[in-house]
């Protein structure tokens, strides 16, 4: 008995101590941010190419996504809500599962299993290769000059994407109401603007921002959790991807409680 | 640890390890204790003076994955002289210098780099502290998402944003011309060979002037030609005074580098002292791992001939 409260509070211990580890290190993140955006910007380049990478080349995926998913709302709302004389609820639906709820966290699903995985790696790579190491040594802070860029490359690039998202699932379901039960483009603008609040839109942004930021901040710690074998690299992978998208669900369930709050 | 003068005492003739290095290397029967004499009067007179340690160990020691790798170290590497931290594979060298670069923080004891002590320094302490070393290491770490001269140009440009870039990319040709690194600079390091590879991190080391400079094997990859050119900077920084501390098994390293030797065994230093100390020690473990370390090499690039060969052994004079 007295072994297995040890074994309980050995392990309860452990991971006290990687949680206040990883608050310390999203906290450094946040300070190096701080410094990046402040003074010299050496890593520059690779924010740029960061945002190439998450946001423009994730562009034709999120597009095919958002649309199909705009449809589905349209071809099932359609069919189903005229049935009890509310049809114009449509709209609403649209913007409360496009614009607040599917579309931030959709978008930060597609940016986990691209992005996330892809960070994961190439920092356990960098790490096993001693890459990292290379850069502390020179006197370049490695978290200021391979963390930030990405963390601030990966947030953006969410933010965009979620903007693309419901972009194309609004004009996704437009083009399907014109196969069902065709409307003048106006018509259907003036419909999803009434529907649309302001707190809508801050809802969607602040999501998407929330999200690549724990996308970003988990992908990095855990790639630079990888210690020395390559073998620790995939394991780095899978946790960037289990834990991201348990902790975005998390957070979509709390922003959208404070919404409704 | 102090450097040792143990060596003073008279030679143990009745030690039972004192055949261990005769192997007859080729036909002149030369044994490994005469290598070690003969690297010891090398050195005898290039030992650095008193001065503050460039880098202290204070009572190290390093767990890693259970394994203790490093046990109760204390060391001070003297300023403006080399060091050279021999042991056999696995005895902790790699661990010890990355600790005493500031690189591996210690489970206990600590640290003092150029009087500063890393886990106490802010940031931009230990960002001009780094700007002070350099460190070359074993399988060359190179950027591999950048280009050969990015890897080359990335630390000066963090540091040194007094330099114009004309003046930084003609250091740049210089080094690489005088250490015949390869040309194409645009390559990435996935594109060149590991010899070429190890070239340009050793670059990249000196490129910024360190005052301080550390060594994993730096010439582990390179060929004889390359490896003398190094060998030859290496010297002409310690003629600027630059400290150097190197891992090394590379007797030609030793012989016509080293001041002072750390001789390691289990993560324990078993002597510190100059060369010349180390190289007449009587004690049987600090020769056979010495004898085992150096002849290792020559067996296969036949360093103990040539350094005990009066035709070519230029060290010695």
């Amino acid at each position: 008995m007295r072994g297995a409260i040890e074994q309980i509070g050995s392990a309860t211990i452990v991971r006290v101590r990687k949680l206040l580890y990883a608050l310390g290190f999203m906290v450094d993140v946040f300070k190096q941010t701080f410094r990046f955006t402040t003074s010299r910007r050496v890593g520059t380049h690779v924010l740029t190419m960061q945002i190439l990478f998450t946001g423009v080349e994730a562009l034709s995926v999120v597009a095919t996504i958002s649309l199909s998913l705009g449809a589905v709302i349209v071809i099932q709302g359609l069919s189903l809500l005229p049935q009890f004389g509310q049809g114009q609820l449509i709209f609403d639906i649209l913007i409360i599962v496009i614009t607040r709820e599917l579309g931030p966290l959709l978008t930060a699903v597609i940016v986990t299993a691209r992005s996330g995985t892809a960070i994961s790696t190439e920092l356990g790579n960098m790490v096993i290769s001693h890459e990292i190491e290379a850069y502390t040594v020179t006197g370049i802070n490695p978290i200021r000059h391979i963390v930030v860029p990405r963390f601030i490359g990966v947030t953006l690039s969410t933010l965009l994407l979620n903007l693309y998202f419901n972009l194309f699932g609004l004009l996704g379901s437009f083009v399907v109401t014109q196969f069902v039960n065709p409307i003048p483009l106006r018509e259907y603008l003036s419909g999803l603007l009434a529907s649309l609040s302001l707190t809508d839109v801050v809802s969607s942004v602040v999501k998407s921002i929330v999200f690549g930021a724990i996308i970003a901040l988990v992908a990095t710690f855990h790639g630079l959790q990888v210690e020395r074998a390559t073998t620790e690299i995939p394991v780095a992978a899978i946790r960037s991807v289990s834990h991201g998208i348990i902790l975005l669900i998390i957070a979509n369930a709390i922003i959208t409680l404070i919404y409704y709050i | 640890m102090e450097p040792d003068d143990r060596s003073d005492e008279p030679e143990n003739t009745t030690d039972p390890h004192r055949g261990y290095g005769d192997r007859g290397y080729g036909d002149r029967g030369y044994d490994a204790e005469d290598l070690l004499a003969a690297l010891g009067d090398a050195a005898e007179d290039r030992a650095g003076e008193t001065e503050p340690p460039a880098c202290r160990l204070v009572e190290i020691s390093l767990t890693v994955n259970g394994d203790e790798i490093l046990q109760d170290v204390k060391l001070d590497i003297p300023a403006h002289a080399c060091t050279v931290i021999m042991g056999p594979s696995g005895s902790g060298k790699s661990t010890l210098l990355k600790t005493a670069a500031g690189l591996l923080v210690p489970d206990t004891g600590y640290v003092e780099i150029l009087g500063t002590n890393p886990n106490h320094a802010t940031d931009r302490e230990l960002e001009r502290l780094r700007a002070r070393n350099g460190f070359v290491f074993q399988d060359d770490a190179l950027w591999q998402n950048l280009s050969l001269l990015q890897n080359l140009t990335l630390p000066v440009r963090y540091h040194r944003h007094d330099l114009a870039s004309d003046s930084v990319t003609e250091r740049i040709n210089g080094l690489v011309g005088e250490l015949g690194a390869p040309r194409r600079l645009e390559l990435r390091p996935a594109n060149v060979s590991a010899g070429e590879r190890k070239i340009i991190s050793f670059v990249r080391a000196i490129v910024g002037d360190p005052e301080l400079l550390f060594l994993d094997e730096p010439t582990t990859s390179v060929d004889g030609e390359h490896a003398d050119l190094m060998i030859r900077k290496l010297r002409e920084l310690k003629e600027r005074n630059v400290t150097l501390v190197a891992v090394t098994h590379n007797a030609r390293i030793a012989s016509q580098l080293a001041d002072y030797v750390v001789v390691l065994k289990a993560g324990r230093i078993l002597r510190f002292g100059s060369l010349h100390e180390i190289s007449r020690s009587n004690e049987p473990e600090v020769g056979r791992i010495l004898t085992d370390v150096l002849s290792e090499t020559a067996t296969y690039d036949g360093d103990i001939l040539e350094l005990l060969d009066p035709e070519t052994n230029t060290y010695l004079t």
